[in-house]
């Protein structure tokens, strides 16, 4: 069995759908059980619309996603070649806030956090960020 | 994602939009609700029973909803809401999901939606709750 999953592609909303049938079919390969398999897939499609929408503004531009088991641990390696951009600092959203009185998104950086147990940025040499998700526990011994 | 409508009498008119498909997008659940606001519809609830996924795109159609549902009147006002959502005893009064699935559900408690938002799982309830 593989242990490294890999794509890709050119960040575009149109091919997301693509991206989370690439995220569905090799977590599963992996051995990830199915009630983790919504949380990473929910976070990787998060993740790479940010890249797609704010990373390079709807320009064309490079998509990597590497999917690898680690033990009982999945990790999601997202790359791009946009203006550096750290997710792990954007601030929390105030939830207590009357949602008429709070922007509409800012969510999906929010529920990626939630969703996975690790979150790590760094800027990549060549330009560029790198994006590593990790979940524990989810193969089938356990979420 | 498909969508269908519909308008029910109960104790007031609800217009029910049943959600068919993973909701990756927020632009047809708003475009279709703003055509329905146009039309005269007050009150929807959201059937998100055929909704296997939903992505943060369909929160934002929610407030989307939401802040185009919301009237001028004292029980929506801003310091009645906000002393609601904090207390535990405000929800939209034009606004309703019936059936989220657990995954859907967990998304909208993340993300602090069943603060302002009521959750059924039984219809004919959730049209006289309007």
């Amino acid at each position: 069995m593989n242990d490294v999953y890999a794509l890709s592609m050119i960040a575009d909303l149109e091919r997301l759908e693509e991206l989370r049938a690439f995220v569905e079919a090799n977590a599963q390969r992996l051995g990830v059980h199915p009630p983790a398999l919504y949380d990473v897939l929910l976070a990787v499609n998060e993740m790479a619309t940010n890249i797609v929408v704010h990373g390079y503004a709807g320009q064309p531009g490079a998509l990597e996603v590497e999917l690898r088991r680690e033990g009982e641990a999945l990790v999601v390696r997202l790359a791009d070649r946009a203006p550096p951009f750290d997710p792990t600092r954007a601030p929390v959203p105030d939830t207590t806030t009357p949602p008429h009185l709070r922007p509409p998104g800012g969510m999906g950086i929010h529920v990626t956090r939630r969703f996975m147990d690790s979150m790590s940025h760094r800027i990549l040499a060549q330009g560029g960020n790198e994006l590593t998700l990790i979940k524990y526990g989810v193969m089938a011994s356990g979420r | 994602m498909e969508i269908a409508v519909s308008e029910v009498q109960a104790r007031v008119p609800v217009t029910i939009f049943y959600l068919k498909g993973a909701v990756t997008s927020n632009t047809k659940i708003e475009q279709r609700a703003q055509a329905a606001f146009d039309a005269g519809a007050r009150n929807i609830l959201l059937d998100l029973s055929e909704v296997p996924y939903m992505a943060t795109s369909g929160l934002r159609a929610l407030h989307f909803i939401y802040t185009l549902l919301r009237s001028d009147a004292e029980e929506e006002s801003d310091a009645v809401v906000k002393s609601g959502i904090a207390a535990g005893t405000y929800t939209s009064p034009h606004l309703k999901l019936l059936k989220p699935n657990a995954n859907v559900t967990e998304a909208l408690k993340v993300a602090g939606y069943d603060m302002f938002l009521e959750l059924h799982s039984d219809k004919n309830k959730a049209l006289n709750s309007f």
